[in-house]
């Protein structure tokens, strides 16, 4: 028989050549440029979305945040004063129908600020950054000391207690009139709104007197033996007491008055059920029989 | 079977062995390129594929502009989900699967067109043909132009699955397991069908003699060692 090798993939088909080859590849290829462009687009979009979104978060945050830290705290008294504690735990005791506020959240960030609008109030300041008490007219700067603001209906008054104080007013006219005036110890100073004419008299300094501290005044005690307090007014108004030992084993509650002697002496001595005669800064105690 | 012949054997199954697991291997970087969208990566998958899903396409669908078609839509289907698509066992597989599915749906309906999924309930009803091109033939005399005609008549005698087996294993060079894949069948099935097939070409006294018994026996023996 035929011994040629014929195998059946010998026989060619119809419908075998690619004739189009070259052009469908051509279009397939477009066609993935174009597709490809439309992915990186729609990405590209879809991050810019995610930008605006997390652009728009973050400032609403800001915002939140910054709103937060710009909350103030007014305080307003009214017939009685107040003790406020500070963040820096300086304290402020606002006197009656007086207001102060300040911003606690920014206490540390931008420095110590009250704003005191309207009233008076005592001030301890802590040692520390700077300290100021804003009015209407002008600025107080400290460090750490004790004073006092008062507004008046048309100046200011700043007593100072210890330290130093700086006082400067606001609407100064010139330079000379801005130039911060420096109070120490037990120095008081009025200012008033500027007077372009005069800028002088805006400021005027005047020592005052150092008074003994008001709680000094009246001494309160509670079941003390009357002998220590006895001793208490020899000391105070620089008697001498004789016939001492009728105190031995009475106690006095009650008040004494550092500035009155006739007074005290009635007050205490006559409380305990004696009677005194005083001769000569002599003091002598008598029982009543 | 005799000593020398089993070595022989045993040899062209390690070949064929290392050849199918480099296919592999070749196979599974190229979808990785696909998979990342390279450009080359896609000229290089219709080069390397474009003629066999054209002249596979083509037996299932004798319409050129259809088939075109389908074949592209194949293409951006496979670049549209590349991000979805497992690597599959064989792209040659996967990539005839899907285009014979494309051209069932499209003679179907010409509306639904979007499947590159294997659809398992899908129709058969496409008639592989498998004519023959007397013309591009190089028909010498008489003898070679008869022998044509013999052949011709043998494969219309052939089942539809046959034939598409026959094309698939001989034509177009795919495996056992590749064509089981296509065809959505077992591997002994298109073993079984491929030696029906080939019996029944052989029982033709006349066109037998056109055929070497032994380059068939040989593909014979090895499709039987892949089972």
């Amino acid at each position: 028989m035929d011994i040629e090798k014929i195998d059946i993939s010998q026989f060619p088909l119809k419908h075998e050549v690619f004739a189009r080859k070259k052009e469908l590849g051509d279009r397939l290829a477009k066609m993935r440029d174009l597709q490809r462009k439309a992915e990186l687009a729609a990405s590209r979009r879809r991050h810019h979305k995610i930008f605006v979104w997390s652009a728009g978060l973050v400032a609403a945050a800001v915002v939140a945040i910054a709103i937060f830290m710009l909350q103030t705290v007014t305080v307003t008294t009214m017939s009685n004063e107040q003790l406020i504690t500070l963040p820096c735990n300086s304290t402020v005791n606002v006197a009656a129908n007086s207001t102060i506020s300040y911003r606690p959240y920014l206490w540390k960030l931008i420095g110590r600020n009250v704003i005191l609008e309207e009233g008076t109030a005592y001030f301890s300041v802590e040692k520390g950054k700077r300290f100021t008490v804003e009015t209407e007219y002008g600025t107080i700067g400290v460090l750490g000391t004790e004073f006092e603001v008062s507004n008046q209906s048309d100046a200011m008054t700043v007593t100072c207690f210890e330290g130093r104080v700086e006082v400067s007013a606001n609407e100064a006219a010139n330079e000379a009139a801005n130039q911060p005036v420096e109070l120490s110890k037990g120095q008081q100073v009025v200012v008033k709104r500027n007077e372009v004419a005069e800028p002088q008299s805006i400021i005027t300094e005047e020592e005052i007197p150092v008074e003994e501290p008001e709680e000094e005044k009246v001494i309160s005690y509670d079941h003390e033996p009357l002998i220590n307090v006895v001793e208490e007014i020899e000391r105070r108004f620089d008697l001498t007491v004789t016939n001492k030992n009728l105190c031995n084993g009475i106690s006095y509650s009650g008040k004494f008055y550092t500035t009155d002697q006739d007074m005290t002496l009635k007050m205490v001595i006559m409380a305990c059920g004696f009677d005194f005669k005083v001769k000569d800064g002599k003091v002598t105690l008598i029982a009543i029989e | 079977m005799a000593p020398k012949q089993n070595i022989v054997f045993l040899a062209v199954i390690m070949v064929k062995t290392c050849q199918q697991f480099v296919y592999k291997m070749k196979d599974a970087v190229k979808w990785n390129d696909i998979v990342e969208g390279r450009e080359d990566a896609y000229r290089n998958l219709y080069d390397s594929y474009g003629d066999l899903l054209y002249g596979y396409g083509m037996k299932i669908l004798a319409n050129e502009d259809v088939v075109l078609d389908c074949i592209q839509s194949l293409f951006m289907n496979i670049f549209e989900k590349r991000r979805h698509l497992a690597v599959p066992n064989s792209i040659a597989a996967y990539l005839c699967r899907s285009l014979k599915n494309l051209l069932i749906n499209e003679t179907q309906s010409a509306t639904v067109r979007n499947t590159c999924e294997f659809d398992e309930t899908i129709g058969d009803n496409y008639d592989f043909d498998l004519e023959l091109d007397a013309e591009s033939a190089l028909i010498a005399n008489e003898k070679d132009g008869e022998k044509y005609r013999l052949f011709q008549a043998e494969l219309k005698k052939l089942s539809k699955q046959q034939r598409e087996i026959l094309y698939l294993r001989y034509y177009k060079g795919l495996e056992i397991t590749e064509i089981a894949e296509i065809l959505n069948v077992s591997k002994r099935t298109v073993y079984n069908t491929t030696n029906n097939a080939l019996s029944r070409l052989r029982e033709n006294k006349a066109l037998a003699s056109y055929f070497s018994d032994t380059a068939l026996l040989v593909l014979l023996s090895i499709g039987k060692f892949y089972l």
